[in-house]
């Protein structure tokens, strides 16, 4: 990638440009406020009422809701399986991705096709992807089943999603296969920016290869750990699959933050409740975005 | 090529390759296998990679009325579309004000959008239901649009800002001292430039928007502005014995927005990319 290495200026403070900054900012400042802003501060407003659905009704109830939420043993639960499935695939797309990366990273014809061809899963929807891997884990006619079986691999077929083990291990294969072509094509334009001088200089430093891995790993971190971080919010983020493949079960096994937020309000209408669980999520995703804040606003500089 | 040695690894490498990227595509070679099958082939075992009589009726029945299926493949495309107008818009704004000025604020206007990401659709959903319904924009294209522009754009301002940063500041000086506007200046000199930019950002919206599921299954119920996503759940899924063949074919053709606007454009994404996120 060429740089232009015009430094960053800015125009000067006259209040005629902060006027027009302002100007520009305010169309996705208002849709924000509105789309978002307003409904989590009525949500975090409703953890503390209890809502009589269909009706406008609704009587404060003080932290009852958080009592009741942290009284059942659902919460906790979802808390740890949230938690791991955000640290669990953010581990995997870096390492399918930096596998794919390198492997991709050498020369040798044909590199932008396949890089290409492997961009393709990202491009599937995210729903039709769900309904594919639920078809590929079918216990009865399923491929998985089939292949693994003929190769002698498993005696019999499992039910991928009928087990609270495998069901965790089959949203989460399905999650990475979608997502690993972002974190390969972020990687392989980051080697771009290191200079080759490094590698030189480690070549005749006599490093091996692993050693050079471990110095483009160095050299690239910060992008390594913006990618893990976007990587993370995005796991927080997921629905879409684990509701499709197995709504959350068996028995709330693969039940995230959001699935549980989902089915504790519109499918068990315990609106209080979930709104509960979502403020408690929220307090301790802020501890997560002061750190991810922090590294996007430094990068800036 | 050094030594043979080197050769051996060379050609270990791109065998590792191929044989990596074939596992890959097992899904998509299986996804568009079943939907030219037979109901009767889908249930057989062994299941037949290849189908052995390919028949397109399954991609036949997308077209019958009562299935509704391009209905909710218009609404998605209504729905898709329009975002990714107007968040790319607000987007291009914003990123372009918060790029080009500094002012006390900006770091905490640039945190005002950031910070919406950690904020859990599922429990912005809780009042926003509530919030649309007494707006009377429950079961509408504006509500959904309203709700799809919100959540992207905090990273769509983001990789903006980011790709602005990269463009020098002298040609808009150029311009002002010329007598340009500041609208003049940034959409005759600006936008041009930032082609890349936008469209990685336009993808990432479009992509967004065209997988939404929980806002959309929650926020339109009603069929007449059902998208893709809830839309062929409900058809496919809501019976006992799922029709494979019909959901793998409808899953083909709903791929297909997103995989022609990638096969075209990947290079533009890509260099929007990589100029926008992966910088030092």
């Amino acid at each position: 990638m060429k740089r232009l290495l015009v430094p960053h200026q800015t125009y000067s403070l006259r209040s005629q440009n902060i006027r027009f900054a302002l100007l520009v900012i305010s169309p996705a400042f208002v849709i924000a406020g509105v789309a978002l802003y307003y409904p989590i501060f009525n949500s975090a407003l409703m953890s503390l009422q209890k809502v009589y659905f269909g009706s406008s009704r609704f009587d404060w109830v003080g932290l009852a809701n958080f009592r009741a939420v942290l009284r059942g043993s659902v919460f906790l639960k979802s808390f740890t399986w949230t938690l791991l499935y955000g640290v669990l695939s953010t581990v995997l797309l870096f390492v399918v991705g930096m596998y794919f990366a390198l492997l991709l990273n050498r020369k040798m014809p044909g590199t932008n096709l396949i890089r290409g061809l492997l961009l393709m899963p990202w491009s599937i929807p995210v729903f039709v992807n769900a309904f594919l891997w639920l078809w590929l884990l079918n216990v009865q006619y399923g491929f998985v089943n089939y292949i693994l079986v003929t190769l002698r691999i498993l005696p019999q077929p499992v039910h991928w999603t009928g087990g609270s083990l495998v069901a965790k291990a089959s949203v989460l294969l399905a999650y990475i296969w979608r997502v690993f072509p972002f974190n390969m094509i972020v990687y392989l334009a980051a080697f771009q920016t290191v200079d080759p001088m490094y590698y030189e200089v480690a070549d005749i430093e006599g490093a091996n290869k692993v050693q050079q891995f471990f110095l483009t790993i160095v050299m690239l971190r910060n992008i390594i750990t913006f990618t893990a971080l976007l990587n993370f919010i995005w796991a927080f983020q997921e629905f879409t699959t684990i509701w499709i493949m197995t709504r959350g079960g068996p028995a709330g096994a693969t039940n995230t933050l959001m699935t549980q937020v989902y089915t504790r309000s519109f499918m068990e209408r315990n609106f209080g409740e979930a709104a509960a669980m979502g403020a408690m999520w929220v307090l301790f995703l802020m501890v997560f975005s002061v750190f991810y804040i922090r590294f996007l606003l430094a990068r800036e500089d | 090529m050094r030594s043979r040695g080197d050769r051996i690894k060379y050609y270990l490498g791109n065998l590792l390759l191929i044989a990596s990227v074939a596992v890959v595509y097992i899904p998509i070679f299986w996804m568009i296998s079943t939907s030219l099958k037979t109901a009767p082939e889908v249930f057989k075992w062994p299941p037949s990679l290849i189908p052995l009589r390919p028949v397109l009726e399954s991609y036949r029945e997308l077209f019958v009325p009562e299935n509704r299926y391009f209905q909710f493949f218009r609404n998605s495309l209504i729905v898709a579309g329009a975002t990714t107008a107007i968040a790319l818009a607000a987007a291009v704004l914003s990123g372009y004000g918060l790029s080009r000025f500094k002012f006390k604020g900006r770091s905490a206007i640039l945190v005002f959008f950031l910070i919406t990401q950690m904020f859990p659709f599922s429990l912005v959903l809780l009042t926003l239901f509530l919030f649309f319904s007494k707006l009377h924009i429950l079961n509408s294209y504006f509500g959904l649009i309203l709700a799809f522009v919100g959540i992207s754009l905090a990273f769509s301002i983001w990789m903006l800002k980011s790709y602005f940063d990269t463009i020098p500041y002298e040609l808009e000086e150029a311009a002002t001292i010329d007598g340009s506007g500041r609208f003049g200046t940034l959409f005759r000199i600006i936008l041009p430039l930032i082609g890349p930019g936008a469209i990685a950002t336009a993808i990432f919206i479009f992509i967004t928007s065209w997988n939404e599921y929980l806002l959309a299954a929650t926020l339109a119920m009603s069929e007449k502005v059902r998208t893709l996503p809830p839309g062929l759940s409900m058809s496919y899924m809501s019976f006992l014995k799922i029709s494979w063949n019909g959901l793998m074919a409808a899953s083909v053709v709903a791929s297909l927005p997103s995989v022609i606007l990638f096969a075209f454009l990947q290079r533009w994404f890509i260099q929007g990319l990589a100029a926008g996120a992966v910088k030092g």
